[in-house]
């Protein structure tokens, strides 16, 4: 039996468009390969998104390939998660679906409860891939490839002009093989330009690898959703507006992010009216203190499987706190980051918009 | 969600109905308070929001003059056809010598319909406090003597009342539930029973404080800030009624509707008397209502004591 762990660390886009590598792949001389994610819940949104990165690689691995999605979660019952599986088995070519399996564990990765046909031995597997991603997210709290691209972006964006590796580094508090890999692909992309005093500058807009990182961005991000069970929520703008004053006896830099935010960067943008209101804040990780939220409107319910949430909180690393800025005396999250949320929102055309005014207004370079 | 049925009347109906048979010169002295005046006031003529209304209830103000316009609009009633509703061991107007604690209150009963019946009340009289209790005062009428009677924060009622256009004025909701609030700082184990809450007898501080619910639900219907709006109109209130009292007043004000939040069976039971009345014509789960009850916490109840 071999083990390879993969950490998530980079979120490293494998050989497949639009897939990641999963957490781990499992090879057993009995029974087989094995590849498995560990969704950290605690709703069941991450493991959607899961589900269906482990369908986009069995389409690429040999037939006798099966995949393994645990929830590390003891809010979710089986039932709930074999009635996800039944749904997302409808949607998927029947080949790949039945090669598709969920399970589920406690936080700490014991008690792993597996449908009775699989394998025992995968529960070891699957308790040992929890323990070590969660020491791996304690460990290393640092950027990852996503923060590179992103980074990388906004400077092109800002025209700054070369960057050196080190300052992206330093920047985004990645580690030097994550920069490094990061900026290889891109390099075999095209899109970027190495100098020789080991600086590097993109060559243009990446409009190809952009809506990759779009959806990685989502999926591996943390967000808070809510709802309004009676309906009676205030619009998104209004709720913006009564941000300060919930937030005044807290230490917490709130930033408006979204539909709402991105109308702060650009007013005049002929963008749909917000469907909801997308807001940012950059703590520790396990450090978001949402109360907050309670302020803001005290009758809204936590749900992040909620398809359409009236409140939406990016839980981002600390380090981003950088990318909040204020506008017209609003804080709010920089455009890259207010197209993340419309992006969730499947806003997709007024994001696109959005992004040729960022891609037009980009200065001009002098001369 | 229960369709109104098309006998029923609108409250703007039943409004118009018991304004015109109270006398003239009377009209002033009268504020319809309970669930006629918030339908009224929420639903008006809209048929689709039609409520059961069986009891309406007539508050005689100021205290002053409370029992002399009662004898002079219980007269002319009856004078008119109307009867004495009789129930239990209540019913038949008492004399000089029954005491006041065994009067029947004034119930009447309009010519030809079985949907409602009026009842009088008193305003507290201006040394009241707020306190608990029930008080009597002895309405001597040519039919016999009846009682009238107060609740201890039945006043707040009084406190800017809004006026129909046939010149009785009926209470501000925010009032009615600011007077429910005070009136059940706990969950009692008083019941009532009958009505339109089946057999099973629901406890009074759970139809109350669903009432409180069901206005503030309605209220947010109409303005979203209105919870705000709520906590200003009691500051004001409670200073005017009640000027020694406030702050003790407002430190007792949600506990009923904390402890009613804490027990799921007293909540479900609030949640139906609000399905079964003022809410009946609209789909609000015991969710809604929750998130409601938040609202009115954080946003009328919490400013009044920070």
């Amino acid at each position: 039996m071999s083990l390879t762990i993969h950490y998530r660390g980079g979120t490293q886009p494998s050989k497949h468009l639009n897939a990641l590598k999963p957490d781990v792949r499992w090879v057993d001389s009995q029974w087989g390969t094995w590849l498995i994610e560990i969704a950290s819940g605690p709703g069941l949104r991450d493991m959607q998104g899961k589900l269906m990165n482990l369908a986009v690689l069995l389409d690429h691995e040999p037939t006798d390939v099966q995949a393994l999605c645990t929830i590390a979660s003891e809010k979710v019952t089986q039932e709930r998660l074999q009635s996800e599986l039944a749904q997302m088995r409808k949607v998927i070519r029947p080949d790949l679906a039945n090669r598709l399996h969920v399970g589920r564990c406690d936080g700490s990765g014991e008690n792993v409860l597996l449908e009775p046909s699989l394998p025992i031995l995968l529960k070891d597997v699957v308790t040992k891939a929890v323990r070590k991603a969660a020491n791996a997210r304690r460990r290393s709290p640092g950027g990852t490839q996503l923060d590179v691209f992103a980074y990388l972006v906004r400077t092109w964006l800002a025209d700054k002009g070369p960057v050196m590796v080190k300052d992206i580094q330093e920047a985004v508090g990645a580690s030097h093989p994550t920069v490094a890999a990061s900026l290889e692909q891109l390099k075999k992309q095209g899109v970027l330009h190495r100098l020789s005093d080991r600086s590097v500058e993109l060559k243009g807009f990446p409009r190809d690898e952009w809506p990759r990182w779009l959806l990685a961005t989502v999926q591996a991000r943390k967000i808070a959703r809510y709802v309004d069970p009676s309906r009676h929520a205030r619009g998104p703008q209004e709720m913006a507006a009564r941000l300060p004053k919930a937030t005044k006896a807290t230490k917490l830099r709130v930033a408006v992010s979204g539909v709402v935010g991105a109308l702060q960067h650009f007013p005049d943008l002929d963008i749909t009216s917000p469907p909801r209101l997308d807001l940012c804040i950059a703590v520790e990780p396990g450090r978001e203190d949402l109360a907050f939220v309670h302020k803001l409107d005290a009758g809204l319910v936590r749900d992040d499987d909620a398809p359409y949430p009236v409140l939406a909180v990016h839980i981002l690393p600390l380090r981003s706190d950088k990318q909040f800025e204020e506008v017209e005396g609003r804080l709010c999250a920089d455009p890259l980051e207010c197209l993340v949320a419309m992006y969730d929102m499947k806003l997709y055309e007024p994001a696109a918009d959005m992004l040729e005014e960022l891609i037009r207004r980009r200065p001009k370079p002098v001369g | 969600m229960p369709n109104p049925d098309n006998n029923e009347l609108t409250p703007a109906q039943v409004m118009e109905q018991v304004a015109q048979a109270i006398p003239e010169a009377c009209r002033s002295n009268v504020i319809i308070i309970g669930s006629l005046a918030a339908g009224y006031h929420f639903f008006g003529n809209d048929r689709s929001k039609a409520i059961r209304t069986k009891d309406v209830d007539a508050m005689f103000s100021p205290h002053a003059m409370a029992a002399g316009a009662a004898r002079v609009v219980t007269e002319t009633l009856l004078a008119a056809n109307w009867t004495v509703r009789q129930e239990g061991e209540f019913g038949e107007p008492g004399d000089a010598n029954t005491p006041d604690d065994k009067l029947p209150l004034v119930r009447l009963k309009p010519p030809h319909q079985a949907q409602w019946f009026l009842e009088l009340m008193s305003a507290p009289g201006a040394d009241s406090d707020g306190e608990l209790i029930k008080k009597l005062d002895r309405v001597e009428t040519q039919a016999g003597h009846f009682a009238l009677c107060s609740f201890g924060f039945l006043g707040l009622a009084e406190h800017v009342p809004l006026i129909t256009e046939w010149g009785v004025r009926y209470a501000r909701p925010e009032m009615m539930a600011l007077a429910n609030l005070l009136h059940h700082p706990l969950i009692g184990t008083a019941t009532i029973s009958g009505g339109f809450f089946g057999a099973t007898p629901v406890k009074r501080a759970n139809k109350d404080l669903g009432r409180v619910l069901a206005l503030a639900y309605l209220s947010l219907e109409r303005d979203r800030d209105a919870m705000e709006k709520w906590s200003e109109a009691w500051r004001d209130a409670l200073n005017a009624r009640y000027p020694l009292r406030v702050e003790d007043l407002t430190a007792r004000l949600g506990l009923g509707l904390v402890e009613l939040m804490g027990s799921r069976d007293d909540f479900n039971e609030a949640v139906r008397t609000c399905s079964l009345g003022l809410l009946r014509s609209m789909d609000v789960g015991p969710e809604a209502l929750e998130a409601t009850a938040r609202r009115l916490i954080a946003e009328a109840i919490e400013p009044l004591t920070e």
